[in-house]
């Protein structure tokens, strides 16, 4: 879709693409085997999995892989015909590779699979983790570092947010490949794009958890104060999103630098105020946002996994002021500024009417 | 003498009336059990009394707290086993105990001197450190159960605690249960269907039917009627199946 989605706006941009007969036989081909191979691996992890979400993460230490490689041919495809050709070889190879490994897994499976499907790893390195025993002081404490702790188990999770933190950067790097101009714009749009998806994915664990997985009556029945609870389990996320928004700016930051003075005799590339503006409390703040947002969803819709669909798409519209402020605006540190504002305030009056009004038995009723 | 009352409850959810006018007295230190079909409101008893839901109509009080409005003093004399066990599966049994530890301001010290003589006693100490994900639900059933007595809790309020357990799992906690009750004044209250455990664990039952207390005994008066009796036993089966088929009144 992300290929014919490009190739059609090339073409109504007015661009030619320059392939040839073989090259697009090549990039179809290998769409399909890469469909294929993902398709086949997530239909084996959903089979060998206890739930989804365990089929996902499984799926995705293929997927993900494979989907990068797709990227890299495309980006080489326009090059000379012998380096297009070895990585197109290549990657299908990888392709057809996983396909027939995965098909004979799928083949030898016996119906007894799916009954005993859970493939535990007891490992001691869960417990190991556990750093300090210092007695938290509050409520909001306890929360927190149960919710940290929790989220450590979450490898694969934190593996595919490392993975995103490439991602404006890729992107910067790759227009500056095709262009030759470095466009840190870009990163910030981009930034803006896939910061919001990362609370709502952490959400899914913590308070969208807390139902799926039947831990929330147990948990209500505490004295814990509904309060803490639900700042705590939403500040985590925010702090998750703010270190990959610092890490994934600075990768970009020193990737252009480091092209800047090799290649361009020494130039240097810094953030402009408004793009700071717009990554760092705005994107902060978005965040803060979309916990809300997936929260009150995940917690009020049918299932869980509704609320999570529906704000993953609600999170695209996240880029919509960045992407106004960039292109429409002329002062866009002025409106970028604004944008933040907004966004405080509105977080402020989430913050307050949820703390007021959150009670346990509306809590129960929902969960 | 303190007393867990409820009076003239009523609690609906849409047109579905889950309890409806209960009155029900449960002395400190009692062991009781809340007995009735499925759906008559022996859980939601629970969580009124916890105040996780209000009651439409009547008065809850736990040892003079109204649960709505003093909720934190109930929820934190209660020590709780739900009808799901909500462990953190990916997290150690140490961790979650330890969790719930810190929520209940235990300190460390003493938490974990808990924590490994429970772990003990339920037989559970070489899993310390093992994560839930995995455990059967005997397993699991005994580290919720573990949770809810960590703090040593004045009220124990067990969902079918003995669903999943294996029979020498289940004497071990019947007589541990005796022991907290009659050693340490603990309140307990229980939802069974298991008929033959409530008759030796439990002091006192309530037989509900559509969210209404039509039967309570204690189980001393029970034994020494001559009513009831199966090769000369005292048989709570035959009088739980005579009161669900001929009604409370008749029988």
């Amino acid at each position: 879709m992300t290929t014919v989605c490009t190739v059609v706006t090339y073409q109504f941009a007015g661009y030619e693409l320059n392939m040839t007969a073989w090259q697009w036989v090549c990039v179809v081909l290998l769409l399909i085997l890469n469909f294929s191979a993902i398709s086949i691996t997530g239909t084996y992890a959903s089979a060998t999995s206890a739930d989804s979400r365990t089929a996902n993460s499984k799926a995705a230490r293929i997927a993900y892989p494979l989907g990068l490689l797709l990227t890299v041919y495309l980006s080489v495809v326009f090059l000379a015909q012998p380096i297009g050709a070895l990585v197109g070889a290549a990657l299908m190879l990888i392709d057809l590779c996983v396909i027939i490994i995965y098909a004979v897994k799928v083949s030898r499976m016996a119906q007894a699979d799916y009954f005993e499907n859970v493939k535990i790893k007891k490992s001691r390195k869960a417990h190991n983790n556990y750093v300090s025993y210092t007695t938290p002081k509050s409520q909001f404490g306890i929360v927190f570092r149960h919710e940290l702790r929790y989220l450590l188990t979450l490898k694969t999770v934190l593996l595919n947010f490392v993975f995103l933190c490439f991602c404006p950067a890729i992107l910067v790097f790759i227009i500056k490949y095709y262009t030759e101009y470095m466009y840190l714009n870009y990163a910030v749009l981009l930034t803006a794009l896939m910061m919001p998806r990362t609370p709502t994915n952490l959400i899914a664990y913590s308070i969208g958890g807390e139902k799926v997985y039947k831990t929330g009556e147990s948990l209500l029945a505490t004295p814990l104060s509904v309060r803490s609870l639900f700042l705590a389990k939403s500040m985590v996320p925010v702090l998750v999103s703010a270190i990959m928004l610092i890490a994934s700016s600075l990768l970009t930051l020193v990737g252009a630098n480091i092209i800047g003075s090799v290649f361009e005799s020494g130039t240097i590339y810094m953030y402009t105020a408004d793009q700071l503006v717009l990554l760092f409390p705005g994107g902060i703040m978005s965040c803060v946002m979309m916990v809300f947002i997936t929260g009150v969803l995940t917690v009020n819709m049918k299932t869980s996994r509704q609320g999570l669909y529906l704000s993953n798409v609600l999170g695209i519209i996240f880029v919509a002021p960045p992407l106004a402020i960039i292109y429409l605006t002329k002062n866009m540190l002025m409106w970028s500024i604004v944008y933040f504002v907004i966004l405080l305030l509105c977080n402020f009056i989430c913050i307050k009417s949820i703390s007021d009004k959150i009670s346990r038995p509306q809590i129960m009723s929902k969960l | 003498m303190r007393k867990i009352v409820f009076e003239e409850v009523k609690k609906t959810f849409g047109e579905v009336t889950a309890i409806n006018v209960l009155n029900l007295s449960i002395s400190e230190g009692e062991v009781y059990a809340l007995l009735g079909h499925n759906g008559a409101g022996k859980t939601t008893t629970l969580r009124l009394l916890l105040g996780l839901l209000g009651p439409d109509k009547g008065s809850i009080t736990v040892f003079g707290n109204t649960p709505t409005k003093n909720g934190n003093a109930v929820r934190g004399m209660c020590g709780v086993l739900s009808e799901d066990v909500g462990l953190y599966e990916p997290l150690t049994v140490y961790d979650n105990l330890m969790y719930y530890a810190d929520i209940y301001g235990m300190n460390r010290i003493e938490s974990n001197r808990r924590i490994d003589e429970l772990l003990c006693r339920f037989d559970l100490f070489e899993k310390k450190k093992l994560i839930v994900k995995g455990f059967s639900t005997g397993m699991k059933k005994k580290v919720a159960l573990i949770r809810a007595m960590l703090h040593r809790p004045r009220i124990l309020l067990l969902d079918e605690p003995t669903n999943g357990l294996d029979p020498v799992s289940t004497a071990d906690l019947r007589s541990m249960l005796s022991e907290l009750a009659k050693e340490q004044g603990t309140t307990i209250i229980m939802t069974t269907h298991n008929l033959e455990e409530v008759q030796k664990m439990c002091d006192k039952i309530s037989i509900f039917r559509h969210g209404k207390n039509i039967f309570t005994h204690s189980i001393s008066s029970l034994k020494d009627s001559s009513h009831y009796m199966e090769h000369g036993q005292f048989s709570l089966e035959k009088l739980y199946m005579d009161i669900e088929t001929k009604g409370a009144e008749n029988t």
